[in-house]
């Protein structure tokens, strides 16, 4: 008896070296020697592929600027198992989960989705009514019912049917533009957006200031504001300032004081679900009740260059009434992950989790532009957070609303001239030596002529340009607000500088609007 | 160009992309340098920034046609502020002084050491000691910039954007240092895909309920 029990143990042993061979074990310093490789978003989103985000992208051209990847599979936690959530025809068709009669149920029901507006009979008297009750009358069944409510409409049971309709053919409507995905995910993060588009404002001659904060802002007597002063203390004079609530010092008592989004960040030894494939995943995590909030969860890895060969970066996000993150979420890394406290348990397929963070911030994504700079002094536009949502239409809303209010009448974001386009003028200097002429000259009014001044010793900086002030963390990605400031910036500009003159050149091949006054 | 690596078009010559980003002090002639490259004009009074996403030109090299991917600073380095995806995936980079100036210098060797903090593993540096036409005003000397270059083992040329000289030679230089074949030059670069070229597929690609 003893003997077997040895040898058990001397089995279990053997197995658990085997284990432990394929295993890596991270030390902290292996991990944190390559702390550059790991991109980090505060708030990742991802974009619908027919989404505002990259309708924008590519009608401004910005998308050139970065590259995406597409976000590989979707999955659910289906009887406390993670599962393949089937989308598109050919998911369907190949699901496991899903009988020869549930599919044909699938398939009808995403036929309609897609055309609902046309068949307002078949869900006229349903408009209001919780979408589960929808989904019940057309007989899905609860598997169905689970997929479609919490991973392709993303809504919960009680969601209203029309809104539900609505938000699956937002969804539907993105498979199939970038391949078998509704989702795209930006190669290294989120964060890059905000970097896309302040480079195109800085070839348009926007300034984008890394590394600095504002401190201040500067109001006249008749509470309008004049400028700002920033962390190294410099004045900088502007008309409008666009900034994130958690500047203001106003708090808007009573108005969504409770809502706050709950966050955490994981770095994993091994992904969620295997797979033959490096994927880039989305998991939907439905609410125990259909009251509570869904936990979202996004997994990348090095592939998508958030983090090293042979980790992951996990991201979970849900809706909260407190700002306690590790509450809300715990139960999440509870059933995705090994215990955090615990050591690396070689018998156990679940990720290790070797290092997480956990965080929440207010969440005033649904206020009004009008409620969120209630109490602002004139010029003063305040955004509302990130939010929770899982894409960027939100943001987008914004940022051109507030555009069109800095700016009315201008059009918003339009495509920024390839470069090849761009036809300088009479190249004043292909002679050597022959041209003492300003290469723009010709296409200047009077006041924009470049200052002779400015030849010999370069580009000469008044305060009054800097009127860009963005913070960037560096590889740290901002909100998408910052995205939102830079298609919006450039509201003030002094006209003799070289700025305003590119710009001017640059507008007889294609309008540039928005980057005037 | 969907594809920022190697690949084959139509299955004739090879073509390799590679992203190049261009630094140095305001006014050294960074722009100017682009412009000379890629379109063979100069401009006495060249404004601070080309007013472009990134410039390309195509370079042939043995039956290799390399395309660069030009990222200029637009103004930028005045805050030292470039956001890290201007680093991101750049294969090459030219850091441009201007011999009459010898601040620019000290600023060179501060964004050598900056490509080498930041930039990809494998970059390849050049050095650029700008406005070789204005050598009567010179403050940097050939040999200095020279025995730096050495010892950071970076390519080296004086160069005039105003005369073309060395302009062609520089990047020609970068083009024969640079990995060519499919797995050096794409080993850091993880793939994604560009948007507007997958657009123009879309209708291809297909295979789904939405179709």
């Amino acid at each position: 008896m003893q003997q077997v029990q040895e040898d058990e143990d001397q089995q279990l042993e053997e197995n658990e070296a085997a284990e432990a061979v394929r295993r890596k074990v991270w030390t902290w310093k292996e991990l944190f020697d390559q702390w550059r490789r790991f991109n980090i978003d505060l708030a990742p989103k991802l974009m619908f592929c027919r989404g505002a985000m990259v309708d924008l992208l590519v009608q401004s051209r910005i998308s050139r600027y970065a590259e995406f990847k597409a976000v590989s599979r979707l999955l659910t936690v289906l009887g406390g198992k993670l599962e393949y959530v089937p989308c598109s025809r050919s998911d369907v068709f190949s699901s496991r989960y899903v009988s020869m009669l549930e599919k044909r149920m699938l398939m009808k029901l995403i036929e309609f989705v897609l055309h609902y507006q046309d068949r307002a009979d078949d869900y006229e008297g349903y408009k209001d009514k919780p979408f589960s009750e929808f989904l019940q009358k057309r007989k899905l069944t609860s598997t169905l019912q689970h997929f479609v409510i919490h991973s392709i409409a993303m809504v919960s049971a009680n969601t209203p049917t029309e809104e539900a309709l609505q938000a699956m053919q937002y969804f539907l409507k993105s498979l199939g533009r970038y391949g078998n995905t509704a989702f795209l995910w930006t190669l290294y993060g989120s964060g890059e957006l905000p970097q896309c588009f302040c480079r195109m404002s800085a070839v348009f001659g926007g300034i984008y200031m890394l590394r600095t904060t504002a401190d201040y802002l500067i109001v006249d007597d008749t509470n309008v504001c004049r400028g700002m002063i920033d962390s190294e203390g410099r004045r900088l004079t502007c008309k409008n300032v666009i900034m994130d609530h958690s500047y203001t010092t106003t708090h808007h008592e009573g108005i969504h004081s409770d809502r706050f989004v709950s966050r955490a960040v994981l770095i994993t030894d091994k992904t969620v679900r295997e797979s033959e494939n490096e994927e880039v995943t989305f998991l939907t995590i439905p609410p125990p009740k259909p009251a509570e909030e869904p936990v979202r969860v996004l997994e990348i890895g090095h592939t998508a260059c958030a983090s090293p060969k042979g980790t992951y970066v996990v991201h979970l996000t849900r809706k909260s009434s407190s700002p306690d993150a590790k509450t809300d979420l715990m139960p999440a890394v509870e059933l995705l992950c090994q215990s955090l406290e615990a050591e690396l348990d070689y018998s156990c397929e679940k990720p290790k989790v070797l290092w997480s963070m956990f965080f929440s911030y207010q969440d005033k994504s649904d206020m009004s532009l009008e409620d969120l700079r209630a109490g602002q002094p004139g010029g003063v536009h305040v955004t509302g957070g990130p939010g929770c949502s899982v894409g960027y239409e939100h943001a987008v809303k914004q940022a051109k609303q507030i555009f069109e209010q800095i700016c009315p009448g201008e059009e918003f974001l339009p495509p920024a001239p390839n470069p090849e386009d761009i036809i300088y003028d009479e190249p004043s200097g292909d002679n050597p030596g022959h041209s003492n002429k300003a290469g723009f000259e010709d296409n200047c009014s009077d006041e924009l002529k470049p200052e002779e001044s400015r030849s010999g010793n370069g580009h000469q900086f008044s305060e009054q340009e800097v009127h860009k002030c963005e913070d960037e963390g560096g590889d740290d990605s901002p909100t998408p607000e910052a995205a939102e400031n830079v298609g919006k910036e450039s509201s003030t500009k002094d006209e003799n500088q070289t700025e305003t003159v590119l710009v001017e050149s640059i507008s007889k091949e294609c309008p540039q609007g928005g980057q005037e006054e | 160009m969907a594809n920022r690596g190697s690949h084959k078009p139509n299955g004739s010559s090879p073509m390799c992309q590679f992203k190049l980003v261009l630094l140095g002090e305001s006014a050294v002639g960074k722009s100017s340098l682009v412009l000379r490259f890629v379109k063979g004009q100069f401009h006495e009074f060249q404004e601070s920034t080309i007013g472009a996403a990134f410039l390309t030109q195509t370079v042939v090299l043995d039956d290799t046609t390399l395309k660069f991917e030009i990222w200029d600073t637009a103004g930028q380095e005045r805050y030292h502020s470039l956001a890290p995806m201007y680093y991101r995936g750049s294969q090459a980079a030219v850091v441009v002084y201007d011999i009459t100036n010898q601040d620019t210098f000290a600023r060179a060797k501060t964004w050598v050491r900056e490509l080498e903090k930041q930039g990809s593993p494998n970059i390849v540096i050049a050095l650029a000691g700008n406005k070789a036409d204005m050598a009567n005003k010179r403050m940097v000397e050939y040999e200095d910039a020279q025995a730096y270059a050495e010892e950071k083992s970076l390519l080296f040329m004086e160069t005039s954007a105003k005369t073309a000289m060395n302009v062609n030679d520089i990047f020609l230089a970068i083009a024969k240092r640079l990995p060519r074949n499919d797995d050096s030059g794409n080993r850091q670069r993880t793939q994604g895909q560009h948007l507007e070229d997958k657009d123009r597929r879309e209708v291809k690609e297909g295979g789904c309920c939405s179709k």
